[in-house]
């Protein structure tokens, strides 16, 4: 952070968005001094909260002021009793028995999760932990909560539902702080702060902070798609709501070509066409864990080449337990696996790491070595290839994934979005045919989204076969050929893109959204899966 | 799966004080660790066989009677081949197998699965937290004991993240099973970097999170739950120190021992 001026009101909603590295979650961390306590460095200037310097205070004098949520809700619960994880701050507060029973209870209330308070925490679902690690911070009664992308790992409705709480209680007293990525959850605020290199670059009312669409992907923030619509269609107004959208664009007589709608509806049937022969073949699927749980309840799969394929479903739906079963990671309870016609019973995972590669959602559990060269041949090696076979592998992966030129570089000193392309070329340089990647955005920001994303896009071109699990609709709508959608260890859709992503109804059922432009389209009579697609069916029309 | 042993139920032992438990989970030790002799040792473990699983110990025996198993074989087996004895049973030279040598392993066997047993039944029947404020109450600090209860929590969540880990490296083409030593040292580099790692990430973030709750303040900690003392700790505690001190006596007079 450089010279960072921020103020902000009492009971005001704000939320600070920009790159990665921006300063976020830095600016949060200050407010009760877990920088410099924690992270020390030069530390320079003054911060006051309520009108006193908290110069000098350890970040527990701040526990009953400012109440911070981290994204890894993991590590913020550590009770076997969600009750008792909520009762942690107040007890350390030294409150009176009664006075902690009272605000335990309330603080479960307030996130909805009263009937869970006997639970023990390990055993809740993503969005129940984070509304708990909510709860446990609401008990110590903040002026003002700060969630440091708090909702990244939850799916939509998740997200949607800890937006809810917080908007609620943003309409008390308390203050919110949020750092936040998605459009969906910064229009709540009342305020948006954008940080570029450790500056504010520029603050304003949520509106006309959305509605700068350029501004905002410099940022590395998506736009809302009602906004990027009106923006590249040269509207002078910015909605930043699709109803406020879809009203102004009828007003202005908008509407679609039917011979465009056509000629995209062949076009989706060319693309279906396009694909391959079957390459992986998924038959009357099951799997249970060891303690029981029923992941996969009989699923059938048919994966063709040189298909972009996205698995997409609520947290604990059955996505990645089903694509582990793709590389031999998991072994059926029942039914099975074919590659190329042939059943993977007998291979082993490294084996099927030549053809199937599998990338994992953080690239942290996977990196090790000092250079990025070293990192990329660790699974050539392993398959005793030569030194020069390996050489070319690694220079084409690196090539493939945009990292040349950084061979000796440390892959622990990259950024995430580095260390995610570092991840995928590691697996590539195995030469695989088929790439399945678990939720390869995740915790990046807009430009790093859509870098990775075009890298998958562009080795689709050039022949892999590509599955991706992720719950981020609006990348399925502009890349993925095909979905398939799951919910409770079953898939309860699967088709082309824009069939799938227009079905509100089914999408509902696994707690998904279809994304906004769908929406906007959907109003003038086709689901458009990106701006570009409405505005060449509305100019055709014209 | 949860993560801990503790078993929800309404038990007798569930209801006592921590510090009861505590000081009876000790006591019990005594007692095992007063006899060496089977026939001694056994009536305890008998004892302590009902009480143990109507408080829920039987889930926990589920999870660790292979370890159990291994553990009384491993006794009996060294203990009845080293221990010295006169009565010769057996005699395969060097080595000769006597009367005083099985019993010993026998009884070192019982006394083992005895010891973990009794530790079993104080985790099904005491919450972790409980089991930190019982320890507060007899004047451990407060950090220390919060400290021991957070290994059970992230002992698991360590083992999970390692499985994650190995899953990423297989899918590269890592054997762990490659032959010599040192070629195995080098195989599990990948795995012990990354684990590590994640471990010093997962602890960094916890001492943030913890202190941001106010651990570590100056102000005297208060407890959510309430422990009282009752009268039934006061029955229980005078049976466990009955029965310890009953085995040191008995061991005194110079019984018990093989």
């Amino acid at each position: 952070m450089r010279k960072i001026t921020y103020l902000q009101e009492p009971g005001e909603a704000v939320a600070i968005v920009g790159r990665s590295g921006a300063g976020k979650s830095s600016l949060v961390r200050c407010l009760n001094r877990i920088i410099p306590k924690f992270f020390p460095g030069d530390f320079q200037g003054q911060i006051g909260l309520f009108g006193k310097d908290i110069r000098g205070l350890r970040p527990f004098e701040l526990a009953d002021r400012v109440g911070v949520v981290l994204q890894d809700f993991e590590s913020q619960l550590f009770s076997s009793q969600a009750e008792l994880d909520v009762a942690f701050g107040p007890e350390n507060l030294g409150l009176g028995r009664e006075e902690i029973q009272r605000r335990v209870s309330e603080a479960l209330a307030r996130v909805g999760m009263l009937d869970y308070r006997e639970r023990d925490p390990g055993t809740l679902s993503g969005g129940q932990k984070q509304r708990l690690a909510i709860a446990t911070v609401l008990a110590l009664h903040p002026r003002i909560l700060a969630l440091d992308e708090a909702t990244t790992d939850l799916d939509p409705v998740g997200r949607e539902e800890i937006t809810s709480i917080v908007r609620q209680l943003g309409q008390g007293a308390i203050s919110l702080v949020l750092v936040e990525h998605e459009p969906e959850e910064l229009r709540m605020v009342d305020r948006v702060v954008i940080l570029k290199q450790g500056m504010v670059e520029r603050e304003g009312p949520v509106e006309e902070i959305l509605g700068d669409v350029e501004g905002l992907e410099t940022a590395g923030v998506r736009p809302p798609d009602a906004a990027k619509l009106f923006s590249e269609m040269g509207f002078a107004e910015r909605p930043i709501r699709v109803e406020q959208a879809v009203e102004l664009l009828q007003r202005a007589g908008e509407r679609f070509s039917e011979t465009g709608i056509q000629r995209l509806r062949v076009l989706d049937q060319e693309a279906s066409n396009g694909v391959g022969d079957t390459i992986l073949h998924v038959e009357g699927l099951g799997h249970s864990y060891p303690g029981g749980t029923e992941a996969l309840k009989g699923v059938d799969l048919q994966v063709r080449e040189r298909e972009f394929l996205a698995v997409v479903g609520q947290n604990g739906s059955g996505k990645t337990t089903l694509v582990k079963h793709l590389n031999g990671l998991l072994r059926p309870t029942r039914g099975e696996v074919f590659f190329q016609g042939r059943s993977i019973k007998e291979s082993s995972v490294s084996e099927l790491g030549k053809e199937i590669g599998f990338v994992f959602q953080n690239p942290d559990h996977q990196i090790f070595s000092s250079s990025v060269k070293e990192e990329i041949a660790f699974g050539p090696r392993n398959h005793g290839f030569s030194e020069k076979d390996i050489k070319d592998r690694v220079e084409r992966a690196l090539e493939l994934v945009g990292l040349t030129g950084l061979e000796k570089s440390d892959p622990f000193i990259m950024t995430r979005g580095e260390r995610q392309r570092v991840a995928v070329a590691s697996i590539l340089a195995m030469g695989p045919r088929v790439i399945i990647l678990d939720e390869p955005t995740t915790g990046l920001d807009y430009t790093e989204q859509v870098a990775v994303m075009e890298m998958l896009a562009e080795l689709n071109r050039k022949g892999h076969t590509i599955i991706i699990i992720t719950h981020t609709l609006w990348l399925v709508a502009r890349y993925a050929h095909r979905v398939v959608l799951m919910a409770e260890g079953r898939i309860i859709a699967h088709g082309g893109s824009r069939e799938v992503l227009a079905r509100r109804e089914t999408l509902a059922r696994a707690s998904l959204k279809p994304p906004e432009i769908i929406e906007i389209g959907e109003a003038f009579g086709f689901p458009t899966l990106s701006v570009q697609e409405f505005i060449g069916l509305a100019r055709e029309s014209a | 799966m949860s993560l801990y042993l503790y078993s929800e139920r309404i038990s007798f032992l569930h209801k006592l004080h921590p510090v009861s438990k505590i000081i009876g989970l000790l006591l019990s030790f005594v007692a095992a660790l007063a006899f060496s002799h089977p026939l001694y040792i056994l009536p305890l473990a008998i004892l302590v066989i009902i009480p143990g699983l109507r408080a829920g110990a039987g889930d926990g025996l589920h999870r660790v009677w292979p370890l159990m198993i291994a553990i009384g074989l491993a006794s009996f087996l060294l203990w009845g081949v080293f221990f010295p004895g006169k009565t010769v049973v057996y005699s395969l030279a060097p080595f000769c197998i006597t009367r005083e040598a099985l019993l010993y392993g026998a009884g070192m066997a019982i006394r083992l699965n005895l010891m973990l047993f009794c530790g079993l039944i104080f985790l099904a029947s005491t919450r972790i937290e409980d089991f930190t404020a019982g320890l507060s109450v007899m004047g451990i600090p407060f950090s220390l004991s919060f400290a021991l209860s957070l290994s059970f929590r992230l002992v698991p969540i360590f083992s999970e993240t390692t499985q994650t880990i190995i899953q990423a490296q297989r899918c590269r083409g890592l054997e762990t099973e490659s032959k010599g030593l040192i070629k195995r040292m080098f195989a599990y580099l990948p795995l012990l970097v990354p684990v590590f790692a994640s471990a010093l990430r997962r602890t960094d973030q916890l001492a943030v999170a913890l202190e941001s709750k106010g651990f570590g303040s100056k102000i005297k900690r208060t407890t959510y739950r309430e422990y009282l003392f009752r009268g039934q700790d006061v029955i229980f505690l005078l049976a466990m120190i009955v029965i310890s001190a009953g085995s040191v006596t008995i061991r005194i007079l110079g019984m018990g021992a093989v």
